[in-house]
């Protein structure tokens, strides 16, 4: 017989019984928050001293050692709905658990849901990893699946032990604490990998193109600051090669900006196949490239110039166009070519521009001829703004008239031409300074001054006449400029001038260029205005039927070329027959340039031709030494004194 | 997580235990994750075809309980015809449910039947967080040998033996399709809120006590080599005298309120240890003055004689799931399986009992049976069968 707790004076059997289970109960609470407390606080000091994921994970693989039995542990990661398992740290890294299958039971304990897995062979998602370890002697039974959960990480720690049944819910509820000081951790360490990443990332952006992934500008300082280091350590030359794509403007304006965008990507491709992984290579801006090479002989520099440019050379399918690129190039070695190394790439571009100087599609070395043109250019530049803002630039005219009219005392128009009076050089002709004024952006500005001293001049006789017109030549520049078309607004309202007075001619340059979003807006508001537009020069250079039928203007004019020829080449003659009915066809009045002989004016009148401009007729000369002087002295006085106002 | 029960007496048909079906769901505003249907005996094949039926695809649990059921509104069907059910809803757990035949295995039974749950629920190899198990009296320390060996003993249990009117045998399990009178029917729950469970009696030792010397499974033949009905007698004021010789000697209600008890584990306090016990209730005696019991019995067991009074079971089925909780932390209700002797024995005052499981519950959600044998988790975490007992399981928010 066994004795039964006999009960202390004063209390009865049934009081002590309740007393000892409420104590046992309160002690096994007390003690259970005792173990979570000491996981806990020690659960902090690891978060708050380990500096990397794997200090993370050994501190509180220590802690759990004390707590939970466990054979292996691990702490694995959902990487996405189609993506296996990831593994982000373990014990025994050569247990598979990336196999796990990301579905099911995998996914939900990483979303939150803790699991006690009495005996992973019934577990569906388990049997790839079991699969795996077949034939191993110690293979895991049991598990512990602990969320670690912060913000959007979705992980787990797991507990794996060799014997089935070896966790309880005490096992888990003492990880559960640990669980989510370990999701806060492991989610600050992967907010400060994605933070590197993200620097690294923009520090990438910063020195590359994002078109072509090439380095950019800034990439190419720093390349070749570190190649000038080089050279001063040891001599070995650098080498530039600039590199620029010929007409590529014409496979942007006529396949589009895609087709321009592939292209330069697969330029990109074709100089990186020709170059070592040591030189740098860079896209400059637009279809500007660099190559810089360090630590290669002269020869070998401009070998590679040669390599380039014959692979880029070499013809390709766009959206199902051929495209056959052309590119110059302009090397530049220092110190061989005496440049300082802040001074390479300008150097450079100058043997480029030679290059293309020379019909492109080539390359060019650069010398120091060049570089006495180019400040000889530089120099010129300067004086020209001088003399624009001193009004040294004078306008000459010359009549266009009707193609049956038999002298120029009564010009129907008048084209408007620059000259500078140069207080030295005497009257300098366009050619001397407008390339130059084109290579810069002066020519803005110089067709803004002769846009108002033309209107200006001739004001008066276009007003007592609205058939009259005025013409001016029209740079390319000028249209890319945003406002043009208002500029041209605002200066007829000023000298008080219909807009039909004036009429722009475009070069063939100008109309293929239509693509671009300034030149079709001011060529839309221009023609809105009533500003006529000329098709100037037509057959030089690219024309085609095709842009002529879209032309949005009113007029065309053959270049000289054709008239000149027209009596040796019957094949000019047929073509300037072809040209005067197409037009006409098109519904566009036809002037012929370059007319200079009586027979000429018949054949041509013969032909339709509408009007007609030539050294036949007159020669352009400044206003007061027309033909037609008389009808427009008064004007000129007038204008004259209305431009300096 | 949202619970909700439905209890009715006066069930005559199985049309009314489909209106009790719909009025469930109407509470509980969804179909339910599981459902828990305890009914009496009577009702048995109406349950089992009704909710068969119109369960769709929700898991369900089922027993006949002794003389009514019970739910935080009161005890139904004291007179039979009666049923409760209660409706679990929670998105965020898994459940599932599975009824075996015992056929002449139990313990392969069982074994099936909790595989088949965990799968049912989604979750096989997978611990759940209660094992709520409802079988044939008979067999249960078998059936809890079985939950046991899959578990690792790690999943707490709440159960109770099902259970007749007048011990006829009339008593009834089921689970989804499947149903019977002997067999194991079990619902494992993986909760998105904790679960508690408590398993005690309302009994106190005496001083009175013995060793078994002669037992055969659940008959008790010797105690300390003598007569087990003879000695039981003597220690308890001669309460089964009357039934030596009468060949329908049910002693149920006689030895109600002084059980036998064995120990079932210790608890520690200041270095004294005190023994907490498992019931043993003598149903009859036998031919040979031995008395059958509602529990297995071994040879070498220390039994005692433990004393109950009327209000200690009015009281206690409160005071178990007082025990249950964590403190003061709220409650969302739970499951009360009680002793179908101990509900004999306070029959007038079912009311009392209900009214005290209600004051520390906070009146949320119940729903109990009476049962002819109880399995619960001890304090030391065993999983054990005994009588007289009363097992709880509450369900509590997540800390």
């Amino acid at each position: 017989m066994t004795s039964a707790p006999v009960p202390g004076d004063g209390i009865g059997i049934s009081e002590l019984r309740e007393l000892l289970l409420a104590s046992e109960r309160g002690r096994e609470l007390a003690e259970g928050s005792l173990t979570k407390a000491r996981a806990v606080l020690t659960g902090l000091e690891i978060v708050a001293t380990a500096r990397n994921e794997n200090e993370l994970f050994s501190g509180i693989v220590d802690v759990i050692g004390e707590l939970v039995p466990f054979d292996d542990a691990a702490v694995i990661i959902d990487q996405g709905e189609d993506e296996a398992i990831g593994v982000v740290a373990a014990t025994n890294p050569s247990l598979p658990l990336q196999r796990l299958r990301p579905d099911g039971f995998a996914r939900r304990v990483m979303s939150g849901k803790p699991a006690i897995v009495t005996d992973l062979a019934l577990v569906p998602e388990w049997a790839p990893v079991a699969a795996a370890t077949v034939g191993l002697e110690e293979t895991p039974s049991a598990a512990l699946f602990v969320p670690l959960r912060a913000k959007e990480l979705r992980a787990a720690f797991v507990c794996l032990a060799n014997r089935s049944g070896a966790y309880t819910p005490h096992h888990l509820e003492v990880l559960q604490y640990l669980g989510p000081l370990a999701g806060q951790a492991l989610q600050r360490y992967r907010d400060m990998n994605e933070l590197g990443s993200l620097i690294d990332r923009l520090e990438h952006l910063a020195h590359h193109d994002g078109l072509t992934g090439l380095g950019n500008r800034s990439l190419f300082g720093q390349k070749l600051d570190e190649a000038v280091a080089a050279m001063e350590a040891t001599g070995a030359p650098i080498g530039l090669i600039q590199i620029d794509l010929d007409e590529f403007k014409m496979v942007n304006d006529n396949f589009g900006h895609h087709a321009g965008d592939i292209l330069l990507k697969e330029v990109s491709q074709r100089i990186l196949q020709m170059t070592r992984d040591a030189d740098a290579v860079v896209r400059l801006g637009g279809d500007e490239f660099a190559i810089l090479v360090s630590g290669a002989g002269v020869d070998r520099i401009e070998a590679i110039a040669r390599r380039v440019l014959d692979n880029i050379n070499q013809p390709l399918t766009i959206d199902g166009h051929v495209v056959r690129p052309n590119a110059s190039a302009g090397v530049c070695v220092c110190p061989r070519d005496e440049v300082d190394p802040g001074n390479l790439l300008t150097s450079a571009d100058l043997a480029l521009y030679d290059a293309k100087l020379a019909g492109g599609g080539r390359q060019a070395p650069f010398t120091n001829s060049l570089r006495d043109g180019r400040n000889q250019e530089r120099a010129l530049e300067a004086e020209l703004r001088r003399a624009l803002a001193a009004e040294e630039l004078v306008l000459w005219y010359q009549p266009i008239m009707a193609a049956t009219a038999g002298d120029a005392a009564d010009p129907m128009a008048l084209e408007a031409l620059v000259r500078w009076q140069h207080p030295e050089r005497g009257t300098l002709a366009p050619v001397e300074f407008l390339p130059v004024a084109n290579r810069s952006n002066l020519i803005i500005e110089i067709d803004e001054y002769v846009l108002n001293r033309a209107l200006g001049e001739v004001g008066d006789w276009l007003r007592a006449d609205p058939a009259r017109r005025i013409c001016l030549n029209l740079s390319a520049k000028q249209l890319l400029v945003a406002d043009y078309g208002h500029r041209v607004q605002l200066a007829l309202r000023r000298w008080g001038l219909r807009p039909s007075s004036l009429e722009l001619e475009l070069s063939e340059e100008i109309v293929a260029r239509r693509t671009l979003d300034t030149t079709i807006e001011n060529l839309g508001l221009l023609r809105d205005l009533g500003v006529g537009l000329a098709f100037d020069d037509f057959g030089t250079g690219y024309s085609s039927v095709l842009q002529l039928r879209r032309f949005p203007g009113h007029r065309l004019k053959i270049d000289r070329h054709f008239v000149a020829s027209m009596f040796s080449d019957s094949a000019d003659l047929a073509i300037v027959r072809s040209m005067i009915d197409m037009a006409h066809g098109l519904g566009l009045t036809v002037v012929a340039e370059g007319v200079e002989s009586e027979r000429q004016r018949t054949t041509l009148v013969e032909m339709g031709c509408d009007e007609i401009q030539g050294f036949h007729l007159a020669r352009p000369a400044p206003l007061d030494q027309l033909q037609c002087a008389e009808a427009l002295s008064g004007a000129a006085v007038r204008g004259s004194g209305a431009a300096r106002r | 997580m949202k619970l909700a029960t439905v209890g009715r007496s006066d069930l005559s048909d199985a049309s009314d235990v489909e209106d009790l079906y719909r009025n469930l769901i109407d509470r509980l505003g969804t179909e339910p994750d599981l459902a828990v249907i305890y009914f009496t005996a009577d009702l048995g094949p109406d349950v089992v075809e009704t909710i068969s039926r119109i369960r769709g695809g929700a898991p369900v649990i089922g027993t006949s309980s002794c003389q009514g059921v019970m739910t935080e509104e009161g005890v139904f069907g004291h007179n039979g015809h009666g049923a409760a059910i209660m409706g679990i809803a929670d998105q965020g757990g898994a459940f599932g449910t599975a009824f075996v035949p015992f056929g002449d295995e139990p313990a392969a039974a069982a074994t099936e039947a909790l595989m088949a749950a965990m799968t049912q629920a989604g979750r096989p190899g997978e611990l759940p967080d209660l094992i709520l198990t409802h079988s044939s009296p008979g067999s249960e320390e078998v059936v809890i040998e079985s939950i046991n060996a899959i578990t690792g003993g790690h999943a707490p249990i709440v159960g109770g033996s099902a259970a007749d009117d007048d011990i006829s045998g009339g008593w009834f399990l089921f689970a989804n399709e499947g149903s019977g009178p002997s067999g194991v029917a079990l619902a494992v729950l993986y909760s998105s809120e904790k679960i508690s469970t408590a398993f005690q009696s309302g009994y106190e030792p005496t001083a009175h006590g013995g060793t078994v010397t002669a037992a055969v499974e659940r008959t008790l033949l010797e105690i300390d080599g003598r007569p087990a009905a003879a000695v039981y007698n003597e220690w308890a004021g001669g309460v089964i005298e009357d039934a030596f010789g009468d060949p329908d000697n049910n002693v149920l209600a006689d030895t109600t309120l002084q059980p036998l008890g064995r120990q079932a584990g210790t608890i520690e306090l200041a270095g004294t240890g005190v023994a907490y016990y498992t019931l043993l209730h003598p149903e009859r005696v036998t031919e040979d003055k031995g008395l059958a019991l509602f529990a297995d019995v071994e040879v070498g067991q220390d039994l005692l004689l433990m004393r109950g009074t009327k209000s200690s079971l009015v009281r206690r089925a409160g005071d178990v799931v007082m025990t249950a909780r964590s403190g003061n932390r709220p409650v969302h209700g739970g499951f009360i399986v009680y002793c179908a002797g101990c509900r004999l024995a306070v029959d007038g005052d079912l009311d009392g009992v209900v009214d005290r499981i209600n004051e520390t519950l906070s009146g949320q959600p119940f729903i109990g049976c009476f049962t002819f044998g109880e399995q619960g988790c001890l304090l030391g975490g065993e999983n054990k069968h005994g009588n007289l007992m009363i097992s709880v399981g509450v369900f509590e928010p997540m800390a």
